[in-house]
């Protein structure tokens, strides 16, 4: 019927933790181990979905958008020679690029890069492909459809503060993981000059001992990474809901914070 | 710092955008190619009957060709040329020449020819260049001509004079 449109669910898939929100509804947090199997997780999902969904809608058709976190779906950064000019060759080059940082097999990731020019460095994100595939069978046992699919850093990227020209990268902290881009001269690496990308898995302990090491470690990863930490525009994502972010993402508006919130332990 | 766009889902959306876009597309040029081929249609259609006209017109205004003459109307119309002749002239050139030694012996018309030839008997040659000058006295064209002058039966001479009708 065209007068019903279908239902947007908005999932948020991190390494133990996920969300589930439908519509404009209240999100609802689930809380896994770490080590529970992707399955479960998944079937905890599509559980708590009928729970969240208001009783004066009819299910007939549900689109979901499926938001990743760094651990699931982290940030690689690779450069191509200008003489590459397909789109496919680049997308090989940054498959390579990306199994060779996650010390993994090209056949076992999924590989997206950003639009670019030819000889322009670029982004990657990378997702297990099992991972993909489990996503894509649950979708289709619960009948939805998965409209899109993409890293929760990308979507920060798309927000009004992240695009401002003084804003010289980003520095992303979520409850399992931490990923940091930079390009342009403010954010560039000023050892190689060229735009960094990389994810950090884990997350820091609420206590106050473990923040102090967590803000440690964050600061020698940038460090090691070649960049400033004043130079990088902070904004964290927590589970729980609160203010909104003014020119924060539309996109769990009301879970974004420019500071960055304490979590789970070290790694 | 500009913004990452990377997705995973492919949309599809725009496939159905660009299948309609192409499906109306297609639509446009199979009505435009029908419609110019119907005043491509037309238009020859228009030239032919131009043409035709033009034919028609140019026809109109090339003369008939003359036709054929019919043995009665030539001799009609040989009858009428000839009652059309004024004789008046000739005849009176003939009578009123008054030539002492000579005498008018015939005289023919040649309608086909549009000459009048007139035969004087003459008594001697030199009254030849006389009746020559008497005919001709009058006109600034000197239509009569002197054809021949031989001698008849001892000592006359006969001579002949032959004048185009047209130049009396």
């Amino acid at each position: 019927m065209w007068s019903v449109w279908s239902e947007t669910v908005d999932v948020y898939l991190g390494q133990g933790v996920a969300m589930v929100k439908v519509g404009s509804g209240k999100a609802h947090v689930l809380q896994t181990a770490a080590t529970m199997p992707r399955q479960r997780v998944l079937a905890q999902l599509a559980q708590a979905m009928p729970a969240s969904r208001p009783a004066s809608h009819k299910q007939k058709h549900r689109n979901v958008r499926i938001t990743l976190s760094g651990a699931l779906c982290p940030a690689t950064a690779f450069s191509a020679p200008p003489t590459v000019t397909r789109w496919q060759e680049l997308r090989q080059i940054a498959t390579a690029c990306a199994a060779a940082t996650l010390c993994t097999g090209a056949d076992s990731i999924v590989c997206e890069t950003n639009r670019l020019l030819p000889a322009q460095p670029g982004v990657a994100a990378t997702v297990n492909a099992a991972l993909m595939a489990e996503l894509h069978a649950w979708a289709g046992a619960h009948r939805l459809r998965i409209t899109s699919l993409r890293p929760l850093w990308a979507v920060a990227t798309r927000s009004a503060m992240v695009q401002q020209p003084a804003c010289g990268g980003l520095l992303l902290q979520e409850p399992d993981s931490m990923t940091v881009l930079a390009s342009g001269a403010a954010g560039a690496s000023p050892t190689t000059g060229q735009p960094v990308a990389a994810t950090l898995v884990g997350g820091a302990d609420p206590s106050a001992a473990s923040a102090a090491l967590w803000s440690t470690t964050t600061r020698r990863w940038l460090v090691g990474l070649g960049l400033a930490e004043d130079a990088l525009l902070k904004v964290g994502f927590s589970t729980q809901a609160g203010a909104l972010l003014p020119h924060g993402p539309k996109l769990w508006a009301g879970h974004w914070s420019t500071h960055l919130p304490t979590n789970k332990g070290l790694p | 710092m500009k913004p990452v766009h990377i997705e995973f889902i492919e949309n599809t959306r725009w496939r159905w955008v660009w299948g309609g876009a192409l499906v109306v597309g297609g639509c446009l040029l199979a009505y435009c190619v029908w419609r110019a081929g119907q005043i491509n249609q037309a238009t020859q259609q228009e030239s032919a009957r131009i043409a035709t006209l033009q034919t028609q017109l140019q026809l109109l205004r090339t003369p008939a060709p003359p036709a054929q003459a019919d043995p009665r109307s030539a001799s009609t119309q040989l009858a009428t040329q000839l009652l059309q002749l004024d004789l008046n002239k000739a005849f009176a050139a003939a009578e009123n020449l008054q030539a002492p030694g000579t005498r008018l012996r015939g005289l023919t018309l040649e309608a086909t020819a549009n000459t009048l030839r007139l035969e004087y008997e003459l008594d001697s040659m030199d009254k030849a260049s006389t009746i020559t000058e008497a005919l001709n006295t009058g006109y600034e064209g000197r239509p009569w001509q002197l054809e021949s002058v031989s001698a008849a039966t001892a000592p006359t001479f006969r001579g002949q004079w032959v004048g185009q009708l047209k130049k009396l």
